[in-house]
């Protein structure tokens, strides 16, 4: 979920060249928990800014109420409140933009090992 | 029980007739004083002298009459024997020639009467009784026997009007008294006189002395000829010389201090318009803190009258809660012992309208007394600026933190758009050229992301970027891991944007080309970038990789390569110059100036 759309694509991009299977971006906290619920992903990648009136904290918040999807977050937001309020959804990485594909795969794949395993 | 003293003031105290004698005139009690004397001595002469007179004439005429009868009696010796009348009257002859005869009797032994003169109407039988024998005070009289050979023949009967001795008495008392009063009044007259007379230099004294109220000093009194008034008056004079030479020195003094108090209104006029003049708050307070005085700036912050702050502490401008008491009272403590103090209090106004001022204390004098001058000031009108100043500052870094995240953002974006269009690239050539594209955008959105993650808007912390920024190009450029070793050190350097673009883009080329063409074989080596200051404002940074080394016919300023010409020119925006060291390797060294 990324309120950028080319950077959105991007990363879908790297993640299926990677060989993952992504569902399309989608840009609000509203669409994100539709989203979620419709086609049950095995990991959330989500922004903290969105459009709408909620962010992506609170998207995943709701989204964690029903499953137990693992989460990334990928942000520019750094600052102490925010972290605080990540670190209460207990996300699997917390990458900052601008990224590189190692930091992103690198938390994907533990996203994955931690849920098999 | 009242003593002497108090009995000899009570005597001559203000109602008593000794206190009235004693406020006369010298004058008035020397003529007292001799109508006194001369009254007793009248007194006594009236007593004693008529009855001294009156004794001493009634002896006289005592021994007149016996004197007179003896005579008489010897000459009527024979008149008696004889026993003829006529004989015997002839014989009281002798008697009758005294005018002052009252009677004169004959009589024989046996009391018969043989002869009487009686010039004064008194019964015979009486005389021979004795009757009259006693003084009466008008007759003196006298008994003698009449001798005839030794024998008693008969008694002669003397007697003397004492009339005219009366008469002469009191002629000489007329004439006493008259002397007396002449004497008396004369006397008075002389001590009037003769008072007048002496104490007419006195009175002359007396009249300079007058004359020196409305004359000056400068008068002197006239120097007489008496010796005890001339010592005087000299003496009188000589005062007036002293007190004139005091009353010029005094006057001298005078003079000065009139000019010192003139002096001193003038300075203490001074002091009030200056005190009033300042538009700062002024209290002066004394050791229990009371005010003792306060200026007009005062009076306008808190609206209170002088009248109503004077004596009052400064509890009553004190803001109540909202201000720490004991810390006050530790620095007027601090102040009093000479060390001036400065903070800011919550005063509150007449009208209870509650505002910030900032207080500074010091200890002085205050006509002598040590005091406490305080001096506030209202900081109102500062504090809602600073607020608003902050309030302003902090929106202002909201908004470019807001920037910041926005730029990097952006440049997220291009990165991705660089990616995406890689991967329709058709060789490895055009995608590594994109693949550094996106490396030198990612640089620039890495200094924009540690201002934006950073409290300091102003400056990057170089050693976390140029960590961040190696470990990404490694990872970028080596995805399955590399035998380099990158290090990096720029401990406690911080750079502004303008620096740390440029600075971040030169180590992102010179670690590429490293990275790309250093270990050529895939062998194990070391590349380390230090930043390091060297003399302000210039910086010193390093790029050194211990690969095959630069070929000898690259250099960075006759390069055809983007890398290296882009370390060209940001070196020289960076006002550097770029030093290349082919030596185990290569290490190029930009010194810069930085900021």
């Amino acid at each position: 979920m990324e309120d950028s759309t080319i950077v959105a694509w991007e990363i879908c991009d790297r993640l299926i060249r990677n060989g993952y299977e992504v569902l399309p971006p989608v840009i609000s906290g509203e669409q994100a928990i539709a989203a979620a619920r419709r086609g049950l992903p095995d990991l959330v990648i989500m922004d903290i800014r969105l459009r709408g009136t909620m962010d992506g904290i609170d998207a995943v918040r709701e989204i964690q109420k029903r499953t137990s999807i693992p989460v990334i977050y990928l942000t520019g937001n750094s600052d102490e409140a925010t972290t605080r309020r990540v670190l209460e959804t207990h996300p699997v990485a917390n990458i900052t933009k601008p990224f590189d594909e190692h930091d992103l795969l690198a938390a994907v794949a533990q996203a994955f090992n931690h849920k098999s395993g | 029980m009242m003593s002497f003293k108090a009995w000899l003031a009570g005597l001559a105290g203000p109602g008593s007739p000794v206190g009235w004698v004693l406020r006369l005139s010298m004058r008035a009690q020397v003529a007292l004083v001799v109508i006194l004397v001369q009254s007793a001595i009248m007194l006594v002469l009236a007593f004693v002298f008529p009855t001294l007179t009156k004794r001493i004439g009634v002896d006289s005429a005592a021994q007149q009459a016996y004197g007179i009868a003896s005579m008489t009696a010897y000459a009527l010796a024979p008149a008696v024997v004889s026993g003829d009348r006529r004989t015997i009257e002839g014989a009281l002859e002798i008697a009758k020639q005294n005018q002052d005869l009252a009677f004169a009797v004959v009589a024989d032994s046996a009391g018969r009467i043989l002869a009487s003169y009686q010039p004064l109407p008194v019964p015979v039988q009486e005389i021979l009784d004795g009757h009259r024998l006693t003084d009466d005070g008008m007759v003196s009289e006298a008994v003698v026997p009449i001798l005839y050979e030794g024998a008693s023949i008969g008694r002669l009967y003397i007697g003397l009007s004492l009339r005219s001795m009366y008469a002469r008495i009191l002629r000489v008392s007329l004439i006493s008294a008259a002397i007396i009063i002449f004497v008396m009044v004369f006397g008075v007259a002389l001590v009037v006189a003769g008072g007048a007379l002496t104490t007419l230099p006195l009175r002359r004294i007396v009249a300079t002395v007058n004359t020196i109220v409305p004359e000056g000093l400068h008068t002197r009194a006239e120097v007489p000829e008496q010796r005890e008034v001339r010592l005087l008056a000299i003496s009188f004079n000589r005062m007036l010389d002293r007190i004139q030479q005091q009353t010029d020195a005094l006057q001298s003094e005078i003079g000065e201090r009139q000019r010192a108090e003139t002096a001193l209104q003038e300075s203490a006029q001074s002091y009030m318009r200056l005190f009033d003049s300042v538009t700062e708050a002024i209290y002066v307070q004394d050791a229990k803190g009371r005010f003792l005085n306060i200026n007009r700036g005062a009076l306008t912050m808190y609206g209170y009258s002088r009248e109503e702050v004077i004596g009052q502490t400064p509890a009553m401008l004190t803001a109540p809660g909202m201000n720490d008491l004991d810390r006050l009272a530790q620095q007027l403590d601090l102040a009093r012992r000479g060390l001036p103090q400065s903070f800011e209090w919550w005063g509150r106004r007449k009208n209870g309208e509650v505002f910030p001022k900032e207080v500074s204390l010091n200890r002085g004098t205050y006509f002598g007394q040590d005091v406490i001058l305080a001096v506030a000031r209202d900081i109102s009108v500062r504090k809602k600026t600073e607020e608003q100043l902050r309030a302003s500052l902090q929106e202002k870094e909201v908004l470019l933190k807001e920037i910041h995240h926005r730029v990097k953002n952006n440049l997220q974006v291009i990165s991705s758009l660089l990616y995406l269009q890689s991967q329709s690239a058709g060789n490895e050539a055009l995608l590594g050229m994109f693949q550094d594209s996106q490396n030198r955008i990612r640089s620039m959105a890495l200094v924009h992301e540690r201002l934006y993650m950073s409290t300091d808007l102003n400056r990057i912390d170089m050693d976390g970027y140029l960590r961040d920024l190696v470990t990404g190009l490694v990872r970028s450029m080596c995805p399955s891991g590399s035998p380099i070793t990158v290090t990096t050190s720029a401990e406690n350097l911080f750079l502004n944007i303008e620096t740390a673009i440029p600075c971040g883009l030169i180590v992102n080329e010179l670690v590429t080309n490293s990275l790309k063409y250093a270990f050529p074989g895939g062998e194990h080596g070391e590349i380390t970038v230090s930043l390091a200051a060297s003399v302000f404002p210039r910086y010193i940074l390093s790029v050194r990789d211990t690969g095959v080394g630069l070929p000898e016919q690259i250099s960075v300023e006759g390069t055809q390569s983007l890398g290296l010409h882009l370390v060209s020119i940001l070196a020289s925006q960076l006002e550097g110059v770029v030093e290349t060291t082919r030596s185990g390797g290569t290490m190029f060294t930009i010194t810069f100036r930085g900021a």
